[in-house]
């Protein structure tokens, strides 16, 4: 009599509340993977874009430090800054003369949110190079009002805007990305570079 | 006898598990787990470090970056400790201090700032007859000193020579003049070495960073 029970398997009461239990916790591990796939995901888009920004501010303020402070143009000072900043770097000097390379130019065209590097713009020689597409139409925290919403002293800046003060060039920029999710994310990066020229 | 063999089959088929073999593979499956669950969390911190550590490195160019837009015969007094020496009036300059964006402050500095300067500054206590950012005469030299405290026997700050810090190359001659003597040279340097530092409070506790470097007055002549 008793083999006959412990032999007997479950009941159907036992097999239900087997079946609920498992089916609550596998709903719940899908809902739980989910949400940290989507999280992954958003890091992973955050980080790359983060380390695309880095790079990006360290490309250009490279690409700035050997220019000269004359050659700089615009010269927008605070409150006020330029989208774009036209430069020559220094190649060395010859018979006493500092000789200067062909005028390049850093800048934004604001509707595609495409950075570029150009040589010689608007010449036969010409070379333009697009770095980014994926600069942000205003930079993080601005919102087109006329004010300074984020405290830089700059109102309604653009995703990547430059403002001097003396040889010193503030480099600022935003980039935006949709992941997949459909949020949005934006990193913003700012360094400072002196010209040494 | 078969009838047995196949009874005692069916009945260790059906057995299940035992206590001890439960216990066991919940061990192992709880090891597993919790080293994959160090292994996240490890990354993540690893991940943190590693941004904060390109935060700093950043922030400490930039202050060094700042530095080269001074005028140079400035940099000292609008960058030491005091805010009395002031090039523009006491307190119109930057000071040593700064806050870098991302980095948190350790407990106890001022103002939340992470970073500041360290010059071959020495401090000097007790001093009679100097006044805040005023002139001292010292070996036939006029040298000014920054001051601070109040009248009677104001602290002052000095560009010294004789300083002894390795980090920096101190001592070293300072105003080309080919000797090391015990004199301020706030307003004759040619070299001034410079260490940035950083220290900040991470997820994995207390981090520092610092780079040094000579300054020199590169600028051409009639630069500002």
């Amino acid at each position: 009599m008793r083999r006959a029970c412990t032999s007997s398997g479950f009941s159907l009461v036992e097999a239900v509340i087997a079946l609920a239990l498992i089916g609550l916790v596998v709903t719940k591990l899908t809902v739980v993977m989910g949400d940290a796939q989507e999280a992954h995901q958003h890091e992973t888009t955050a980080m790359a874009l983060e380390d695309q920004a880095m790079e990006l501010i360290d490309k250009i303020a490279y690409a700035i430090v050997g220019s000269s402070r004359d050659s700089l143009d615009p010269n927008p000072a605070v409150p006020f800054f330029s989208p774009r900043m036209r430069y020559a770097i220094s190649l060395g000097v010859e018979d006493g003369q500092v000789v200067w390379g062909d005028p390049e130019e850093i800048g934004l065209v604001e509707e595609q949110g495409e950075l570029y590097w150009g040589q010689n713009l608007g010449l036969e020689s010409e070379r333009r190079v697009v770095w980014a597409n994926t600069v942000s139409q205003l930079l993080e925290d601005e919102l087109p009002n006329g004010e300074d919403d984020n405290g830089n002293e700059l109102a309604d800046e653009l995703g990547l805007c430059f403002v001097l003060e003396g040889s010193k060039v503030t480099i600022r920029l935003t980039l935006e990305r949709v992941d997949e999710a459909g949020d949005r994310i934006q990193v913003r990066r700012e360094t400072e570079v002196t010209v040494r020229n | 006898m078969l009838a047995t063999l196949l009874r005692r089959s069916r009945s260790r088929a059906r057995a299940g598990l035992t206590v001890v073999e439960v216990v066991v593979a919940l061990s192992v499956l709880v090891v597993a787990v919790s080293i994959f669950c160090q292994m996240l969390v490890s990354t993540a911190r690893m991940r943190t470090m590693n941004r904060e550590s390109l935060l700093a490195a950043d922030a400490a160019r930039v202050a060094l970056e700042r530095l080269r837009n001074e005028p140079f015969a400035q940099i000292w007094r609008r960058y030491n400790e005091t805010p009395g020496d002031d090039p523009g009036g006491a307190g119109s300059a930057p000071g040593a201090r700064f806050a870098v964006d991302g980095l948190e402050s350790v407990d106890g500095a001022p103002a939340g700032m992470v970073g500041r300067y360290v010059f071959p500054t020495r401090v000097v206590e007790g001093l009679q007859g100097t006044g805040i950012g005023g002139l001292q005469l010292g070996g036939g030299k006029a040298a000014l000193s920054g001051s601070s405290g109040g009248s009677g026997a104001p602290t002052t700050y000095e560009l010294r020579e004789d300083l002894v810090d390795a980090s920096l190359g101190m001592p070293r001659d300072l105003d080309g003049d080919n000797v090391i003597d015990d004199e301020n040279h706030a307003l004759d340097y040619l070299v001034l070495p410079v260490r940035v530092e950083l220290e900040w409070q991470s997820a994995s506790g207390l981090r520092r960073f610092s780079v040094t470097t000579q300054l020199t007055d590169f600028r051409r002549e009639g630069d500002a």
